[in-house]
């Protein structure tokens, strides 16, 4: 639907003068996903960083003071052959990085917990952004053995958090496109010995 | 009476439309509200952006659709198509201009307007502002580095074990919030929070750790958790013993920013990052609101198309209708009823031209019913008088022909002619010899009589003939006055067979009362002379000779009169039967051969003729009767000649044997030619005047005609015509 609807849009904005020289595809991926499962304890936990791709239009908005939300999806089935797969767990985390003027810093905030943390350089706070940290995904109990399951991980921009003028902007720029592919893992053995990055 | 069809909800179309527009309006309304209410319809702008996305394809499919229509109709010449343009056009041209051009004066009013809000001496107050935070800031963080670096050396000889009370005393003779004992790899050994229900400190990052290690003291402002901005120093404690372990003793201590500091300095920081994040979306801003304009232009644009498309339609409909219905009513088509499509005046004048044409269709259906009856009635009277066996004639008021039936023109011209709408002097002058009708006419035609009736013989190409004529004067209370209608007869064969009866019902009379008697008349005459002529001699003798001589030829000469008579009258039942005319004509010739009269014979008898069927006595009788009054007629011909012709004729629906006798004398005499049938019409001395009217009895009886006629070389012709009761050869 959400594609749908973009594409739409895209219909209809391509065919208006004021939005000129825009694409509607990415040469590069926006999230490159660095990220591995393993077991805490009687959780399934999955660490790792997310590192992000983030186009010149993106940074210099964030430098601007405009703030840049990411949602991160993370998802756990069990495969099927014939049909789509069961998803068991399902989760997202958002984010969002803002530069602060006064102390010239970056604040990532979780939009969870609303607490903000600071970073001296945009690096630091993008790195801090894609860093996932011995994420709870299910204790193992409730995992079949028997099975394999699939964590599949998606980061990309919330075009819907930014400022309204910019949105039609995100259905047509490349720039603005910032959306990574889900990225599958395959985990199969409990005892976290044998996991299977793809 | 109201109808409502089909086109009511195509016509209904235009509300559906209104409400699209309105909804659309509102969405507008909204869109162009999001970027100031960004809070509370920021979320729906997508929604909104892409409702009034559907919503213009929409227009546009029903504008696309109206203009169709329009064109189609248009080349299809449809009526009112003309009137609808021209409404469509005024519309059109009313609703685009001005839209047009606050569209292009908004948009300039837009850049301009969106350019005043930023200005370099505002961004460079900001800037300015901003600085001065961060240098009230620095100083405070300089301030409190002070005071925490005096904390650090009061901890040098403390040992770590000993430290928490410190913390707490330390706590409370500065300002902090928080104070904590840590080493550079993160230990806590112990801290000191201003909220008892903390038990963990908050721990500097990495990035802290990292500066520490290199020697460097941390000062800085960052936020901790929800409760804004604190300043953090971390300072490392110059105790010696601890540097050789190579894990140095940190002292952090977090200090809140003054309240009424706290708050302008964030005032500024939002005022900054406002102008900041508006300034550098300023041209999106622009395209935003250009997006919403033209949104809206063209929402008004194909609105206003599609509204006056629907509207002109809608009000030319009506007049549409009534164009349609005047063609058909032109046509013919007088019940043609009309879609009621408003209930306004034009909805009225339709409503009026249904009932009107209600009363054209009543009258009509009358009107055919009439004329179906008077044709029905025109056929009846047709009928009776092509089947009326008397001649009629009805003359207008200027004696010309109105309508002549088929028995009269038969009666007057022997053949069916159409002098309808001839007067009688024109017809007088193609046929002559109606003088004696045209006659009559006049005289009681002009005589002003309402009615008349007149016996009258006229003499045409085929003989005399008899006519009783009625006529009258129409009445004026029909309408037509002046007008006459004349109704005749042909009584001639009637006459004739009155006149044949007549002559039959004398002949058997005289047969009767004459033929007793003569027997004993010729008896007595010859005995008188068989026993009187011996006994005298002389004169006496001579007389007595000379009279029973001449009694008895004459009583001779009666008798055959006599028998004449009594064939002529005797009855018409006939004794039909199978014979072969070629040789009958053949016996009868062979008779005649030892007359010294015999004439040169020419027999030319058609060979296909086989058998006919005829009464043998009578038919012989009539051929007899005509050869030996051609032979006699030709007594003083030097070279006498009979020519007896025999043929066959046959069509689909007839055949008729024609028998032609012609001699070469002297022909009919034109005083009796054309009554040649009659009884006791004769040019003979010794003639009974019975054998040509035996003749044509005869032919009669057999449903034949027979005519005679003078042949242009000398002669006369007997023309017989049987109908084909006859065999043929295979």
């Amino acid at each position: 639907m959400k594609h749908l609807f973009k594409l739409t849009i895209c219909f209809l904005l391509s065919a208006s003068p004021l939005v000129t020289g825009t694409v509607c595809a990415g040469d590069e991926p926006f999230a490159r996903y660095d990220i591995k499962p393993g077991q805490d304890q009687a959780y399934l936990i999955l660490s790792g960083d997310i590192h992000f791709n983030f186009s010149r239009a993106a940074l210099e908005a964030l430098d601007n003071g405009l703030p840049i939300t990411l949602v991160t999806e993370v998802e756990l089935a069990v495969p099927n052959e014939w049909f789509w797969n069961h998803i068991i767990w399902r989760k997202s985390f958002v984010h969002e990085v803002q530069y602060h003027a006064l102390s010239q810093q970056y604040l990532v905030k979780d939009i969870q917990t609303g607490f903000p943390k600071a970073y001296l350089t945009r690096s630091s706070a993008l790195a801090a952004l894609g860093k996932i940290e011995n994420l709870k995904i299910l204790e193992l109990k409730k995992l079949d053995r028997d099975k394999s399951h699939i964590i599949r991980v998606r980061s990309g921009l919330d075009s819907e958090a930014l400022p309204v003028p910019l949105r039609p902007l995100t259905y047509l720029s490349d720039s603005w496109r910032l959306r990574g592919d889900w990225k599958k893992i395959y985990w199969w053995d409990s005892e976290g010995n044998d996991a299977d990055l793809r | 009476m109201q109808i409502y069809g089909k086109n009511y909800f195509k016509r209904m179309l235009i509300f559906p439309v209104l409400v699209l527009f309105a909804g659309m309006l509102v969405s507008l309304y909204l869109l162009s509200n999001a970027t100031e209410n960004s809070a509370s319809i920021g979320p729906y702008y997508s929604w909104l952006l892409l409702g009034n996305a559907i919503g213009l394809i929409v227009l546009t499919t029903i504008f696309g659709y109206q203009l169709y229509r329009l064109l189609l109709e248009y080349r299809q010449r449809r009526a009112g198509i003309r009137l609808t343009l021209r409404m469509v056009t005024m519309f059109v041209i009313l609703a685009v201009v001005p839209v047009s051009l606050v569209y292009v004066l908004s948009i300039q009013f837009l850049q301009r307007g969106i350019d005043s809000w930023f200005d370099v001496r505002i961004e460079a107050a900001l800037g300015d502002a901003l600085d001065l935070s961060r240098d009230a800031m620095a100083g405070r963080i300089r301030e409190k580095a002070r005071t925490t670096l005096a904390m650090a050396k009061s901890l040098v000889d403390t040992p770590t074990s000993l430290a928490t009370l410190d913390m707490v005393d330390l706590r409370l003779s500065s300002s902090a919030d928080e104070i904590a004992l840590l080493d550079t790899a993160g230990r806590v050994y112990a801290f000191s929070n201003i909220d008892p229900e903390v038990v963990v400190p908050h721990a500097p990052s990495e990035l802290v750790y990292s500066q520490l290690r290199q020697g460097y003291p941390y000062l800085d402002m960052e936020p901790i958790e929800d409760r804004g901005f604190f300043i953090r120093i971390v300072i490392a404690i110059p105790d010696t013993a601890r540097v050789i372990t190579g894990e140095r003793r940190l002292i952090q201590a977090l200090y809140p920013v003054a309240d009424r500091l706290n708050t302008l300095a964030q005032s500024v920081q939002s005022a900054f990052g406002a102008y900041k994040e508006l300034s550098y979306i300023r041209d999106e801003l622009k395209q935003s609101f250009i997006l919403t304009l033209s949104l809206a232009f063209a929402l008004n644009i194909i609105a206003a198309v599609v509204v006056a498309v629907l509207s002109a339609r809608r009000l030319v409909e009506p007049i549409r209708i009534l164009l349609d219905g005047t063609r058909a009513l032109s046509r013919g088509e007088y019940d043609k009823q009309l879609e009621v499509t408003s209930q306004d005046e034009l909805g009225q004048l339709v409503g009026s031209f249904n009932d009107m044409t209600l009363k054209i269709a009543e009258a009509s259906q009358q009107a055919r019913l009439g004329q179906v009856a008077a044709e029905e009635e025109r056929t009846y009277v047709q009928t009776v008088l092509s089947r009326l066996t008397s001649g009629l004639i009805t003359f207008n008021s200027q004696c010309r022909i109105v309508t002549m039936n088929p028995m009269a023109s038969r009666i007057l011209f022997n053949s069916e002619h159409d002098v309808s709408d001839l007067s009688l002097d024109e017809i007088i002058d193609s046929y002559p010899y109606l003088q004696e009708f045209y006659n009559c006419l006049s005289r009681n035609m002009g005589s002003g009589k309402h009615e008349w009736q007149e016996e009258l013989t006229i003499l045409n190409q085929n003989g005399r003939q008899v006519l009783i004529i009625n006529g009258t004067l129409l009445s004026q209370e029909l309408g037509h006055e002046g007008e006459h209608v004349v109704m005749f007869d042909d009584v001639t064969e009637f006459v004739q067979a009155q006149r044949n009866a007549a002559w039959g019902e004398m002949a058997r009379r005289l047969a009767h009362e004459i033929k007793n008697p003569l027997t004993p008349i010729q008896l007595s005459a010859e005995r008188v002379r068989h026993k009187c002529l011996g006994e005298i001699t002389g004169r006496p003798a001579e007389v007595l000779d000379k009279s029973t001589k001449t009694i008895i030829d004459q009583v001779e000469a009666m008798k055959e009169m006599v028998n004449a008579f009594t064939q002529y009258a005797r009855s018409s039942e006939l004794k039909m039967v199978p014979l072969s005319l070629n040789e009958l004509i053949s016996e009868i010739i062979d008779m005649y051969k030892g007359d010294r009269l015999f004439p040169e014979v020419r027999l030319d008898l058609a060979e296909d003729i086989h058998t006919i069927i005829a009464d043998q006595d009578r038919l012989r009788q009539l051929l007899h009767n005509v050869v030996k009054n051609s032979i006699d007629a030709m007594e003083a011909t030097p070279q006498p000649v009979l020519r007896v012709t025999t043929s066959l004729s046959s069509s689909a629906d007839t055949c008729r044997l024609q028998i032609t006798i012609e001699d070469n004398g002297p022909g009919f005499d034109s005083g009796i030619i054309n009554n040649i049938f009659e009884p006791y019409v004769t040019t003979k001395d010794h003639g009974t005047g019975l054998g040509m009217a035996i003749v044509k009895k005869i032919v009669e009886e057999h449903n034949g005609t027979i005519s005679v006629s003078n042949v242009a070389e000398g002669g006369a012709r007997v023309t017989i015509k049987l109908p084909c009761q006859i065999e043929y050869k295979a």
